[in-house]
């Protein structure tokens, strides 16, 4: 099996179509890494813009160097509030004369300390903010469990698994600076920036490479000897979803990558962000400061990478689907394409106007939204939602994280996708070997001479 | 080895395919006569498990193939009617691959002795999708010869192949016919005639008859004319009697080959049958 698992592979890179697409692929993703990075900006002019600012990354790699990891203490909050009064405020005459110590000049200086002095910042009201979230949680059970017997009992153990949650991050939170840019937010937010286009073109590009996978072997007429060999259907079948498998993860795979390797060759390096507590991870603004896992941002990284390869891998697997039924190329592309990006255009018109919102714009809106994070294995690109809140749904009278009701719901459909479209191969019969399309023209042609 | 097809039956929404087809195979080639729309591709099929039937069943050695399973299958070869190959490979990469599904360990000079059976070692490094149509059949035939098939299926094996690649083609299983059973399904009648040891002829799903060859050939002996006659007088002969051929035999007279269970015409001179004329006395038309 391994062998012909190997066969099957280098059929994958042998088809000139399939190629195409993953070359195609290749240069979307270092395109958008590229611009992610900030590298485009350095097109616009050099003056102390939006877009500059954001370009000043390795000054302040330079920075915190010196800072080192600090531990935030009120003592040293002031210390470096009195280090950034005393730089030379350049921003009315563009950027400041004299030299600096991190950047080209003082202006630069500023605003780098800026940042280091905002994240302190926010280190100094993290704890206060958690505690606060604490407080209200256990007034909330206090005031359910005076209701008596009218009390709630899921909101009992709600807030109560809210109040362990959040507690256990105070306890384990150590408060220390770090640096990160936000330019690796974006690497695996797909909500933000120029991810949204390049998903879709990823998501475009998987449904055709394995649609032209799975129907090559109807169009050239190949099925009919391969089912007829020892391995028969259902192993060539498991063989070739084990090829989905794989090249779905180095798809994912190859995203991230390439996003890291471009960004750390122009930002620097993020080993000191890796083992940052998420909730702590800050630049500009907050990354997920009431994520209720206790978790470093490395294993957020690691996190969002399954959910990033769960959500192609099902896309895949509707491939699959899709080539099983029409059992030629352009019809499996077609339509995997609609369902696919589809639901993606539509989890994207319904985050838009949800994420982070104050106020629910639309009722049918907002239930479209909850019920796609909840259902929709797409919604796992936007990873970050699902772990900056406290976010839990009612399963049978017990609060569940969204999440990992998500991931597993999301491996379960992975898993009946796979049980159908395997029955759909080994089928035999007719259908089988023109494929929905012909089948339902055969029908037709025979009802119009009848 | 025997092959053993009880009550094979096979509906197609209202239109029966196959009709109680019984029939039983040993070793030694079968070639499948019939028109268009018989019933042999749907024999065919099922036999090699694509299809499966609405009733009755297919056994091997005894046991039905459908609890057969990988066992029937690694003793299958099977060549279809118009097979397909991926075109990106080489010849001798698609019989690895097909090596593999078969479960043959060490292949290469299996490989090797198969290309030079079927004439393509020198075109065993060019990618199949260069290859002519009599090219591509050959090579499909060494992909279900790979395995030292048992059983062998071949749907229209010669269909686009030329003269020598047809007769080619008869010496290649000439050679294989005493370890086998070889189910030759075929329109060009003289490709079986030279090598099948059985011919069964089927028609609108059901086995008119299965015999050998010469048993067939022997039933007919009485049967098939051969008779001179003016240009003339040619359409009202077709019109009359099953024409097998006709050819002319000078600018106002033509020879007719004829099928016809008394003498046609005074003239008419009786002559040794061939198989075709077996074909022609079940399925010719009287039009």
């Amino acid at each position: 099996m391994i062998n012909l698992f190997f066969y099957e592979l280098k059929k994958i890179f042998k088809t000139k179509g399939i190629l195409i697409s993953i070359v195609i692929i290749i240069l979307c993703m270092l395109l958008n890494g590229i611009n992610n990075a900030g590298l485009l900006n350095y097109l616009k002019p050099d003056v102390l813009t939006d877009a500059t600012i954001q370009n000043v990354s390795k000054y302040n790699e330079k920075l915190f160097d010196e800072l080192g990891e600090t531990e935030y203490s009120d003592e040293k909050y002031e210390e470096m509030l009195l280090e950034y009064n005393s730089l030379y405020d350049g921003s009315e005459t563009g950027i400041g004369a004299e030299k600096g110590k991190y950047g080209p000049t003082q202006a630069y200086d500023r605003y780098v300390y800026g940042l280091a002095l905002d994240q302190m910042r926010y280190l100094k009201n993290f704890q206060s903010d958690i505690s606060d979230v604490i407080i209200n949680a256990e007034q909330s059970r206090e005031n359910n469990k005076n209701l008596g017997k009218y009390r709630d009992d899921y909101k009992e153990k709600e807030t109560t698994k809210a109040i362990q949650a959040y507690s256990e991050i105070l306890n384990n939170t150590e408060l220390k600076l770090c640096y990160v840019t936000s330019a690796y937010w974006y690497s695996f937010t797909e909500s933000e920036g120029s991810n949204k286009f390049n998903t879709q073109l990823i998501l475009f590009f998987i449904c055709c490479i394995f649609s032209v996978y799975f129907a090559t072997e109807y169009e050239s007429r190949m099925s009919k000897m391969t089912y007829v060999t020892y391995k028969g259907r259902l192993s060539m079948f498991a063989v070739k979803n084990a090829v989905v498998f794989v090249i779905s993860f180095l798809i994912t795979l190859l995203s991230c990558l390439i996003n890291i390797i471009v960004l750390t060759l122009h930002h620097g390096g993020m080993a000191d962000a890796l083992s940052q507590p998420v909730q702590l991870i800050f630049n500009n603004e907050p990354f997920a400061e009431f994520c209720p896992f206790n978790i470093t941002f490395g294993q957020y990284m690691l996190l969002a990478f399954f959910m990033k390869f769960t959500a192609f891998y099902f896309a895949s697997n509707i491939v699959v689907l899709m080539s099983v039924l029409f059992r030629k190329s352009l019809p499996s592309i077609a339509f995997s394409a609609l369902s696919v990006i589809g639901i993606l255009q539509l989890t994207l018109y319904a985050y838009q106007d949800n994420l982070g919102a104050y106020e629910i714009k639309s009722t049918s809106l907002y239930n479209v939204f909850q019920w796609l994070r909840t259902y929709s294995p797409i919604s796992l690109l936007w990873s970050r939602e699902y772990v900056s809140s406290f976010d839990v749904i009612n399963l049978f009278g017990e609060p569940v994280y969204r999440l990992h009701f998500t991931l597993i719901f999301s491996w379960i459909l992975i898993l009946v996708l796979f049980v159908i479209n395997s029955c759909l191969y080994c089928r035999r019969g007719e259908a089988h070997d023109i494929g929905i399309i012909g089948y339902f023209k055969k029908i037709w042609k025979k009802r119009s001479i009848a | 080895m025997i092959l053993e097809l009880s009550d094979i039956s096979k509906r197609y929404g209202k239109k029966e395919a196959l009709r109680n087809v019984n029939a039983r195979l040993e070793t030694g080639i079968y070639g499948l006569l019939g028109p268009n729309g018989a019933g042999k591709s749907t024999l065919m099929n099922i036999v090699t498990g694509l299809l499966k039937q609405n009733s009755g069943t297919v056994s091997y050695e005894g046991r039905d193939i459908e609890s057969l399973g990988k066992d029937y299958r690694k003793i299958l070869g099977y060549l279809p009617q118009d097979p397909g190959l991926y075109p990106f490979y080489t010849g001798r990469q698609l019989l690895s691959y097909f090596a593999k599904l078969k479960d043959i360990k060490s292949p290469e000079s299996r490989i090797n002795e198969l290309l030079e059976l079927v004439h393509l070692s020198d075109d065993a490094d060019r990618k199949v999708g260069e290859y002519s149509g009599g090219m591509k059949k050959r090579i499909g035939i060494a992909t279900a010869l790979l395995n030292k098939p048992s059983l062998l299926v071949m749907d229209e094996p010669t269909a686009g192949l030329d003269p020598k690649e047809r007769i080619r083609f008869r010496s290649i299983i000439s050679k294989i016919k005493y370890e086998s059973i070889i189910i030759i399904s075929t329109h060009i009648v003289s490709d079986v005639e030279h090598i099948a040891d059985n011919i069964i002829l089927m028609d609108e799903g059901e086995i008119i008859i299965s015999d050998k060859c010469t048993n067939l050939l022997d039933s007919i002996k009485d049967k098939v004319w051969y008779a001179e006659t003016e240009n003339s007088r040619v359409l009202e002969y077709t019109e009359k009697y099953k024409i097998v051929n006709a050819v002319n035999t000078d600018i106002s007279h033509t020879g007719l080959k004829i099928i016809s269970d008394e003498k046609p015409v005074d003239n008419a001179k009786p002559v040794y049958p061939e198989l075709e004329d077996v074909y022609m006395y079940y399925f010719g038309s009287d039009d």
